[in-house]
C-alpha cells in the first residue's frame, strides 16, 4: 500500500529525513517510536504533502500513485489521513461544515451528487458515538478553544469520517487522560480492517496496549534504525532510547 | 476656484431657497471648504477627485414605474420604505405610517406634521466637526426618510430602508438625508440597503443620516451594499446616545467602487453602549474606507468596534477607527478590533486604530491585523481533502463570518450568509442547515 524508499527530506537546507525505509501492507498497524526531534513528524508531514520541505532524493508509492507528484489534497482523496500532532485551529468554520466539504469534495471527484442533508446528519451521529464526542463540538469553530484532549479526539473523530486507507496518528495519545485514551484507541479497533492500514507515531508504550502494532519501528536522526513487534515497545520503555543511540554511534 | 463655486451656486439657485435659510448657510460653510483634496487629514487615503466633477442632483422626480425589482425580499414581515435618487417614493413603499407609536413620514411633510422634533434635531450633529459633504448635503438635502419612535414604542417588524438609486445623470451626486429619532425607551430595527438599478449607471450619493437615541432607547442598523460597479458612496453617519441607550450598527460592503462611511457615535450619558461592526469584500479596484470616531462623553459606556477586510486584486480599503475618552468619563470600556485578509499582493489596506483618552479609570484595547491567510490552515484543510482554493475560501468565509453571526435579525443573517457564499463564489458549501424558508431572492 504504502512503500517509502530512500527518502531525503530537508527545511532550510537542514536535512531532516535521511533516507529513510518504509513499508506498509493492507490490514497493518505500524507504531513508530523515537526521541523529540527526530524527524516523526516532518515523515507524517511529508508523505501528506506538507509543501515546506524538500525532497532530495527517494520515493513515495501509495497504490502504486507516486505521491511526490501529488497535492495534498489530491493524496487525501486517495485515501490518506493525518491525525495532526498540533490540530489547527480555523475561527468561524464548524467541524459540521468542514467535514461536509470535504466529504462533499470527495465525492465531486467521484462524479457524486453532494451528500444528502439526512444521509450526512446520520452518518456524524455515528461516528459521534464511535469517538464519544458531544454534539456542541460540531458547532463550535473547528478546534478553537478546544482542550489538548478535545482536539486528538475530534481528529479521530474525522478520521472515522472520512475511512481512510491510510491513518497516520501522530501523536495522538499524548494529552489524553486514560478514559479518552481507551475510547480513542477503541475507535481505530473498530476502523481497522483488513484493507487499511495505521501508522501510529508515540512516545508511549502504554497506547499500544489498546492498539496493538503489527510492527513497532524506532526513528532516529532521520532514519528508522531498528524495527520488531510490540515487544520493542516495552523494551523501549523499560531502557530509553540511550542503547539505540550507542548502538548508531558505533 | 469661481468656476466651482458657481456650480454649486447656480444648481442651489434652482431649488429657491431664501438666502437666510439653514441651506444658505450650509452651502456657505461648504463652498468654503470645498471637495477636500489628497492634503486633508480626514480624507488622506480616499481619492475624491470623481467628487470634484460631480454636481448636486436638485431634481425631486420620482419615475413612476421603475424595472422590476425582486431581488432584496429578503424580509417578509417589515416596513418598507424606498427611496429613489434620494427621494422618498411614497408610491413604491408599503408601510403603516403609525404601527406601534412609530410614526414614519417623509422629511418634508414631517417638517410639518413633527416641526418641534424636526427643528430640535435636524442637522443639530454636524455642528461639532464640519465636513464638507455633510455641509453640501444639507445645503442640496432631496426629501429623504423621518422616522420617529415615541416613548415605549416598539417597532414590532423591521424597517427596511432601500435606497435606490435609477437613470441618474452621470455628472449629477445625490444628496440623500433622514432623520431618526427615539425617543425614550423605544425600540427600532433598521435595515438600510443601497441599490444601483443598473449596475452599469453613475450611482453617486452623499448620504447623511442622523440617529438620536434617547434614554434607554435601542437602535439596530444594519447597511448593506453590493455589486454597483459605479457607486460612489459618501456616508455621514451621526449617532447621539441618551443614558442607558443601546446601539448596534453593522455595515457590509461586498465590492463597492468606492465607499467612505463616516461613522461618529456620541455617548451622552451613562450606561451607554454602542457596537460597530462592518466588514468589506473588495475585488478589481474596489475601495473603502471606514472612518468611526466614537466619543465617551459619560462615565459607564462601552463601545465595541469589529471591522473587517477581504481584499482582493488592486483593491484598497482604509481604517480608521477613534476612540475618544473625555474627562470624567470613567469606568469606560472601549473594545476596537480591525483584521484584515489581503488575497493578492497588490491589495493595499491601511489601517490606524486611535485611542485618545482624558479619564484614568478606563478599559480600553485596541488591535489591528493584515496579513495573508494562515498557511496551516490551509494545509489542513488539504489533508481532509479540500482543494487549496476552496481552503483558503472556506477561511475566508469563517474569517466574515464573525460579523455575519453577530446579525441579531435571523433572517437578514441568512440572507448576508448567502451572498457572502456567493461573493466568495463558494456555492457548493451553501448547503447549510440554517438557510431557512421565508426568504425569497
Ligand atoms: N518548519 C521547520 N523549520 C525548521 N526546522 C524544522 C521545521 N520543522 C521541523 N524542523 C526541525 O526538524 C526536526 C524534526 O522535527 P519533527 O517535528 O519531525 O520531530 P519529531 O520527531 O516529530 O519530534 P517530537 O517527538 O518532539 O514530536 C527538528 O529538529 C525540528 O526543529
Ligand atoms: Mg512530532
Amino acid at each position: 500500500m504504502l512503500k517509502i524508499e530512500n527518502l531525503k527530506a530537508s527545511i532550510d537546507n537542514k536535512e531532516i529525513l535521511k533516507g529513510l525505509n518504509l513499508e506498509v501492507k493492507p490490514g497493518e498497524i505500524h507504531a513508530i517510536m523515537g526521541p523529540n526531534g527526530t524527524g516523526k513528524s516532518t515523515l507524517a508531514n511529508v508523505i501528506t504533502g506538507r509543501d515546506v520541505y524538500e525532497i532530495s532524493d527517494g520515493s513515495i508509492q501509495f497504490t502504486n500513485e507516486d505521491l511526490l507528484e501529488l497535492d495534498p489534497d489530491e493524496r487525501a482523496r486517495l485515501g490518506i489521513f493525518l491525525a495532526f500532532q498540533y490540530p489547527v485551529e480555523i475561527p468561524g468554520v464548524t467541524t459540521t461544515n468542514f467535514m461536509k466539504a470535504a466529504i462533499n469534495e470527495r465525492r465531486r471527484h467521484q462524479d457524486k451528487e453532494p451528500m444528502k442533508a439526512s444521509e450526512f446528519l446520520k452518518m456524524m451521529k455515528e461516528k459521534m458515538k464511535l469517538v464519544d464526542i458531544d454534539q456542541k463540538f460540531m458547532s463550535r469553530s473547528l478546534n478553537e478553544g478546544f482542550s489538548g484532549g478535545e482536539k486528538k479526539r475530534n481528529e479521530i473523530f474525522q478520521m472515522a469520517m472520512l475511512e481512510p486507507k491510510l491513518a497516520i496518528l501522530d501523536e495522538t495519545d499524548s494529552g489524553l487522560d486514560i478514559d479518552a485514551l481507551k475510547i480513542v484507541s477503541n475507535g481505530v479497533n473498530q476502523l481497522r480492517n483488513k484493507d487499511n492500514a495505521f501508522i501510529i507515531i508515540t512516545h508511549y508504550q502504554r497506547l499500544l496496549d489498546y492498539i496493538v502494532p503489527d510492527f513497532v519501528h524506532v526513528m532516529y536522526d532521520g532514519r528508522i534504525v531498528k524495527s520488531g513487534d510490540k515487544e520493542l515497545a516495552k523494551e523501549l520503555e523499560a531502557k530509553g532510547y540511550d542503547w539505540i543511540k550507542e548502538e548508531q554511534a558505533v | 476656484m469661481i468656476a466651482i463655486k458657481n456650480k454649486y451656486t447656480e444648481a442651489f439657485e434652482k431649488l429657491k431657497k431664501s438666502e437666510n435659510s439653514a441651506e444658505a448657510h450650509a452651502l456657505k460653510r461648504f463652498q468654503k471648504m470645498g471637495i477636500p483634496n489628497r492634503k486633508s487629514e480626514v480624507y488622506k487615503y480616499s481619492n475624491l477627485k470623481h467628487f470634484k466633477n460631480l454636481t448636486p442632483s436638485t431634481e425631486g422626480r420620482i419615475p413612476h414605474k421603475l424595472p422590476e425589482y425582486f431581488t432584496h425580499q429578503y424580509l417578509l414581515d417589515k416596513h418598507l420604505l424606498v427611496t429613489v435618487n434620494g427621494v422618498f417614493a411614497e408610491s413604491l413603499s408599503s408601510y403603516e405610517g403609525d404601527e406601534d407609536g412609530i410614526h414614519i413620514s417623509c422629511m418634508c411633510d414631517a417638517r410639518k406634521e413633527f416641526r418641534d422634533i424636526v427643528e430640535s434635531h435636524y442637522n443639530e450633529t454636524s455642528t461639532e466637526y464640519p465636513d464638507a459633504f455633510s455641509e453640501m448635503n444639507t445645503a442640496f438635502a432631496q426629501c429623504g426618510i423621518f422616522i420617529y419612535a415615541t416613548k415605549n414604542a416598539q417597532a414590532k417588524k423591521p424597517i427596511v430602508m432601500l435606497h435606490l438609486g435609477y437613470n441618474q445623470p452621470k455628472d449629477s451626486l445625490t444628496c440623500q438625508r433622514n432623520l431618526i429619532v427615539l425617543e425614550q425607551n423605544s425600540e427600532v430595527e433598521l435595515i438600510e440597503d443601497y441599490v444601483n438599478i443598473d449596475k452599469e449607471e453613475a450611482f453617486n450619493i452623499n448620504h447623511f443620516s442622523e440617529y438620536f437615541i434617547k434614554q434607554d432607547a435601542r437602535l439596530k442598523v444594519n447597511i448593506y451594499q453590493e455589486d454597483s460597479n459605479q457607486v460612489h458612496f459618501i456616508g455621514n453617519k451621526f449617532f447621539e446616545l441618551g443614558k442607558g441607550s443601546n446601539l448596534k450598527v453593522t455595515t457590509l460592503n461586498f465590492q463597492g467602487e468606492f465607499i467612505r462611511n463616516n461613522f461618529r457615535v456620541n455617548l451622552n450619558g451613562e450606561h451607554g453602549e454602542a457596537t460597530l461592526n462592518g466588514i468589506f469584500i473588495n475585488g478589481d479596484k474596489d475601495h473603502t474606507d471606514s472612518r468611526i470616531l466614537i466619543k465617551h462623553n459619560a462615565p459607564n459606556c462601552e463601545s465595541f468596534q469589529t471591522f473587517k477586510g477581504i481584499l482582493d486584486d488592486q483593491s484598497t480599503g482604509v481604517f480608521n477607527g477613534k476612540v475618544f475618552v473625555a474627562e470624567g468619563a470613567q469606568k469606560t470600556n472601549a473594545f476596537q478590533s480591525n483584521k484584515n485578509i489581503l488575497l493578492s499582493e497588490e491589495a493595499t489596506i491601511n489601517t490606524k486604530p486611535e485611542l485618545e483618552i482624558y479619564a484614568d479609570d478606563v478599559k480600553c484595547s485596541h488591535g489591528a491585523t493584515c496579513g495573508q491567510l494562515d498557511e496551516n490552515a490551509i494545509f489542513y484543510a488539504q489533508t481532509r481533502g479540500i482543494p487549496r482554493e476552496k481552503a483558503k475560501k472556506l477561511i475566508v468565509f469563517a474569517f466574515a463570518q464573525e460579523v455575519i453571526q453577530d446579525i441579531d435579525n435571523e433572517l437578514f443573517k441568512n440572507f448576508m450568509e448567502r451572498r457572502l457564499v456567493h461573493n466568495l463564489d463558494l456555492a457548493e458549501y451553501s448547503t447549510h442547515g440554517s438557510v431557512q424558508s421565508g426568504i425569497k431572492e
